[in-house]
């Protein structure tokens, strides 16, 4: 699904990525993590193609990624399913619109928006809350509507970047529990955290970087 | 990818995703108008005010040519003919002329008829009376089609009058077709210079509206662009937007226009009466209307080309 090989990323005065391999086959899920400027976010931009490596090749479901044009990108970025810190919600648009935007990018028909958005917001328990805006949540139902975003379309990838750095032990540990749900359904999941406590409960690999490089 | 038939069949086939995703654009495009309907309706009547300037100024002009065209300001190439040219000759001869496709019409005057305008215009009949013989010449007078009337192509025409056999001398009061043909030249040229800097003014308005929005929705922007999509489905509901701005400001510009031609009428025409000549103000007509629509629509689409390639550019 998801293989990096002697992937470098550099900038103009450092070194962000040094010469990473690694692989995840479709179904895996597994644990980025490192310290602040470890490269874990460089890391996930290169997958997410927001930058390109500087050296090396990145291959999503068996396609070279590494030099994809602006078009492809947007297609490839379709099949994958991102979570952010901050959950990036659209502060003018409800709920469900929130949710169906991949939907709506994908061109999926009307019917099949509201069946599936209804179906995920049941599933991150937030069947009542489809007409809110997301400032009248708070930050760990705004996170779950991040989460149910990101899985609406059925990405074959799912990323996470920090997902439970603003949410509380227990919150944290109910969006871990749902993304071992849909791993548990065949998603790929690649999810960079650094709290090391909640990765030892979950006993899945994890991939630590460290100054840019890759040591365990 | 994911894309087994049932996820096929779940989407929209190609042509339908590409007309719904237009619909959907101009449908967002027409909510955030309207959202902040103080603002956009200020933005509308600058763009209306820009837009009306080069427009009045057209009708303007255009009244100016018609009543220019009201008085004999078609130059015309006179024909003198020699002296023992006889009627059916002189028949003849405007038939050759008329075949010439550079001629529009041609009009005979005989040296009888020249006499008796000339002893009118001057007075001179007494004078005239004691004459033994009739001194002036039969002549055809040649007017030019519409795309020769100007000096260069005037005086080639008079080349080719001039030797045809018959005709003696072909005169052409070149200075005067110069003069008219500058002030012509000089009036189309300040009409365009002036639609060009404000047409480039609407441009501008446009496009820092819409840069002024992209950069308040710049998140959306980005969140979209994360989850696939493309460029131009990012920049559509821009693009309607402007439209929809030199649209609104164009039919601004049009009632603007009405309202100016109808308040200036009556003082004009009175005053134009006062000098016995008719000056015709030119009405805004259905054919100039669909123009300034026309116009004004590419222009919003111009400036939100603008602004939103310089937004995704950032981005």
């Amino acid at each position: 699904m998801l293989r990096l090989e002697r992937i470098s990323k550099r900038y103009k005065n450092h070194t962000a990525l040094c010469n990473i391999n690694l692989e995840l086959a479709t179904g895996d899920m597994a644990f980025l993590t490192g310290h602040s400027g470890a490269g874990k976010s460089t890391l996930l931009k290169l997958l997410l193609m927001i930058e390109k490596p500087t050296a090396g090749m990145l291959y999503i479901n068996n396609k070279n990624c590494s030099r994809l044009s602006a078009r492809n990108i947007s297609a490839m970025r379709q099949d994958i399913g991102m979570i952010f810190q901050d959950p990036k919600l659209i502060p003018n648009r409800n709920i469900f619109e929130n949710i169906a935007l991949p939907l709506l990018i994908s061109g999926y028909r009307m019917h099949e928006i509201k069946r599936r958005v209804r179906a995920v917001l049941e599933k991150v328990s937030l069947e009542n809350k489809s007409q809110y805006l997301p400032n009248e949540l708070s930050l760990g139902e705004q996170q779950r509507v991040g989460i149910a975003r990101a899985i609406v379309h059925k990405p074959s990838l799912l990323l996470a970047d920090e997902p439970t750095g603003n949410l509380d032990p227990d919150l944290s540990m109910e969006i871990m529990s749902l993304f071992e749900a849909f791993n548990a359904v065949g998603v790929t999941a690649l999810i960079a955290t650094h709290d090391l406590g909640l990765i030892k409960t979950m006993n899945k690999p994890v991939i630590t970087l460290q100054q840019g490089a890759l040591v365990s | 990818m994911n894309t087994t038939s049932s996820t096929k069949s779940q989407r929209l086939p190609t042509l339908t995703r590409y007309l719904v995703s237009h619909a959907r654009a101009l449908l967002g495009a027409v909510g955030s108008i309207t959202q902040k309907p103080y603002s956009s309706l200020l933005s509308i009547i600058i763009i209306g005010i820009a837009i009306s300037l080069p427009a009045c100024l057209h009708v303007f002009l255009q009244g100016m040519a018609l009543s220019s065209s009201s008085f004999q300001t078609t130059p015309t190439i006179s024909l003198y003919l020699s002296s023992n040219t006889s009627t059916t000759s002189a028949q003849r001869l405007i038939k050759q002329i008329n075949s010439f496709k550079q001629v529009s019409s041609s009009k005979f005057i005989s040296s009888s008829q020249g006499l008796k305008d000339f002893a009118e215009q001057t007075k001179l009949q007494g004078v005239l009376q004691h004459m033994q013989h009739n001194p002036l010449p039969a002549i055809i007078e040649v007017t030019p089609v519409k795309q020769q009337q100007n000096p260069k192509a005037m005086h080639t025409l008079q080349v080719q009058l001039q030797n045809i056999t018959g005709v003696k001398m072909a005169q052409l009061d070149t200075k005067w077709v110069s003069r008219l043909y500058n002030i012509v030249l000089l009036g189309k040229r300040i009409s365009l210079i002036l639609t060009v800097l404000f047409y480039a003014a609407v441009i501008l308005i446009v496009s820092n509206i819409i840069r002024a929005h992209a950069q308040f929705a710049a998140q959306e922007s980005t969140i979209l662009h994360l989850f696939g999509a493309s460029k131009s489905m990012i920049k559509r509901p821009l693009l309607y937007r402007g439209l929809i701005l030199g649209l609104s400001g164009g039919l601004t510009s049009i009632i603007i226009v009405l309202f100016s031609v109808s308040y200036i009428k009556k003082p004009l025409l009175e005053l134009s009466y006062s000098y016995k000549n008719p000056i015709l103000l030119a009405h805004l007509s259905l054919h100039n209307c669909i123009t300034i629509l026309l116009a004004s629509a590419i222009l919003g689409w111009l400036g939100a080309s603008l602004a939103s390639y310089q937004h995704l550019n950032r981005n």
